[in-house]
């Protein structure tokens, strides 16, 4: 039972996107997925849980912080430590949102998450794009730390 | 068979998940014979022509005369330039005028002439160039152009010339066209190209940050030559707006009368020699020249492995919201080695429907 920790960026399509990419082309069984917001982010929460749906039934749950790291560090060891406790086994993705947010996660998941990942796209025309309309070859999944053992490797 | 509706940018997930297994596309006529041969793995293009019989084309009860021998080669051609394959001749000269350092003071402005609009010069060979730039477009579209667009569909599709309702319902998007699908009365090959501007027009609004349109009001004035209309609604659109006016065209016509009236004009000449064999595609050149056969011959077979798929442009009943979107018919074997890539297909075509209409 997978959780994804995905920071949320002014593109929520690249939370999307590996969302895709985990459920749909790695055939991860995620069931939750957790959305970390600063104020400028957080407009997209109107309907972007429903693309998710749209994608696979998840239960998707936000967090707003503060833009500043120390907010981010406590809240990302919330997140994580719940998510430990409900029994999930968690990615957190670093793709999305300010770069300090994905320091703070990073710094919180690398003993913890059981994979950190990082979307690579080769051509920034394709920035914000769905991630099936992206031609193949131009982005891709990296794994920077643990596996993605359940659903098979990402390369 | 089953059968979905899919967006034409579906193409590009479509052509996606069957490169993963390396699949070949051939692209077939009503006969079955090969038209193009698709090799996703190695990404190259070979062209293999093979014209129908007239004997053969009355018992295939089809289509249009586009398959007949002395036909084929230039319809090819057109299909490699409307899928960004063959650029015409003058596309540099364009290019550098547009992404260039302008020396005048003014903005520059394009005015789109209809054949420019019916060949997709802009959404194949401009707006790559554009988005990698960032620069902005002032495009300026009379309302002659509109109304060419409009009575191309009305003349061949609807058999009436009642032009102010084929606009009208360009605006609206609410009419649907009936036609034969097959055989006499099947919309003819211009039709088809007028269809492909409405989705060119759709396309060019859909970036409206990056590319800013400006119409003509002015009313159709009868008797009046349209290449002469064209240039002089936009030439007065440019002085209203003060931009540094060009005229982009694909006609002798409307390029003398620019010159008569002293506007700035770049003529293109399409190729008409091409390759019989182009390598390394990149895969969104693919999914364009699917969508563009599809539309041109109005259906395409395409034989994928053992199966083969049908991907229909042009269907009775077509709304112009549908002609406008680049709404495809996509008709499908229900066998395994291809269903797990059409229900990826489709969903992602479902999704990225509702991510157009959040956005």
């Amino acid at each position: 039972m997978w959780a994804l920790i995905s920071p949320l960026g002014l593109k929520p399509i690249v939370s999307l996107n590996v969302f895709w990419i985990l459920t749909e082309e790695l055939g991860i069984d995620v069931k939750k997925v957790v959305f970390i917001a600063t104020p400028k982010s957080t407009s997209s929460l109107s309907w972007l849980p429903q693309i998710f749906n749209k994608v696979r039934a998840v239960k998707v749950e936000s967090y707003n912080v503060e833009e500043n790291f120390n907010d981010m560090v406590n809240t990302a060891r919330v997140v994580l430590d719940k998510l430990l406790s409900e029994g999930f086994k968690v990615i957190v993705d670093v793709t999305s949102g300010r770069k300090i947010m994905c320091i703070a996660l990073f710094n919180e998941a690398i003993d913890k998450a059981d994979a950190i990942t990082y979307l690579m796209l080769a051509e920034h025309a394709y920035d914000g794009v769905f991630y099936p309309y992206i031609p193949k070859g131009l982005t891709k999944l990296v794994v920077l730390r643990g596996n993605l053992s359940e659903g098979g490797s990402c390369t | 068979m089953e059968s979905s509706y899919i967006l034409k940018d579906s193409l590009i997930p479509l052509v996606n998940y069957l490169s993963e297994d390396d699949f070949d596309l051939d692209i077939l006529t009503p006969g079955s014979h090969t038209l193009m041969h698709i090799d996703l793995s190695q990404k190259n293009l070979e062209i293999v022509m093979n014209s129908i019989s007239d004997y053969d084309l009355q018992l295939l009860g089809s289509l249009d005369d586009i398959y007949r021998p002395r036909k084929l080669r230039s319809a090819i051609a057109d299909m490699l330039m409307l899928s960004g394959f063959l650029p015409p001749r003058g596309i540099d000269e364009l290019l550098s005028v547009l992404l260039g350092k302008s020396s005048e003071s003014r903005e520059l402005a394009i005015c789109l002439d209809t054949n420019i609009l019916f060949n997709r010069i802009l959404s194949q060979y401009v707006l790559p160039r554009l988005l990698r730039t960032e620069k902005s477009l002032n495009i300026l579209i009379p309302r002659q152009v509109e109304a060419e667009v409009g009575s191309n569909l009305s003349r061949d599709v609807k058999r009436t010339r009642n032009l102010s309702k084929i606009l009208q319902a360009l605006r609206e998007s609410e009419m649907k066209l009936f036609f034969k699908v097959y055989g006499a009365g099947a919309p003819s090959l211009e039709a088809r190209k007028a269809a492909m501007a409405i989705h060119e027009l759709g396309v060019l609004e859909r970036y409206r940050g990056l590319i800013k349109i400006y119409r003509s009001s002015e009313l159709v004035t009868p008797g009046l030559r349209p290449d002469f209309l064209i240039v002089n609604s936009c030439k007065r659109i440019a002085e209203e707006n003060s931009f540094e006016l060009l005229i982009l065209t694909m006609d002798e016509d409307t390029r003398t009368c620019a010159r008569m009236l002293r506007c700035n004009v770049v003529k293109l000449i399409p190729q008409t020699n091409f390759p019989y064999l182009i390598e390394n595609l990149p895969l969104i050149n693919i999914s364009e020249l699917l969508y563009v056969a599809a539309m041109s011959l109005g259906f395409i077979r395409l034989r994928v492995g053992a199966a083969a798929l049908e991907l229909i442009g042009s269907w009775s009943g077509k709304s112009f919201e549908e002609w406008k979107q680049g709404k495809l018919l996509l008709r499908y074997p229900k066998i395994s080695i291809l269903s797990k890539h059409i229900r990826r297909v489709l969903k992602a075509d479902s999704i990225f429907t509702a991510l157009r209409m959040v956005s």
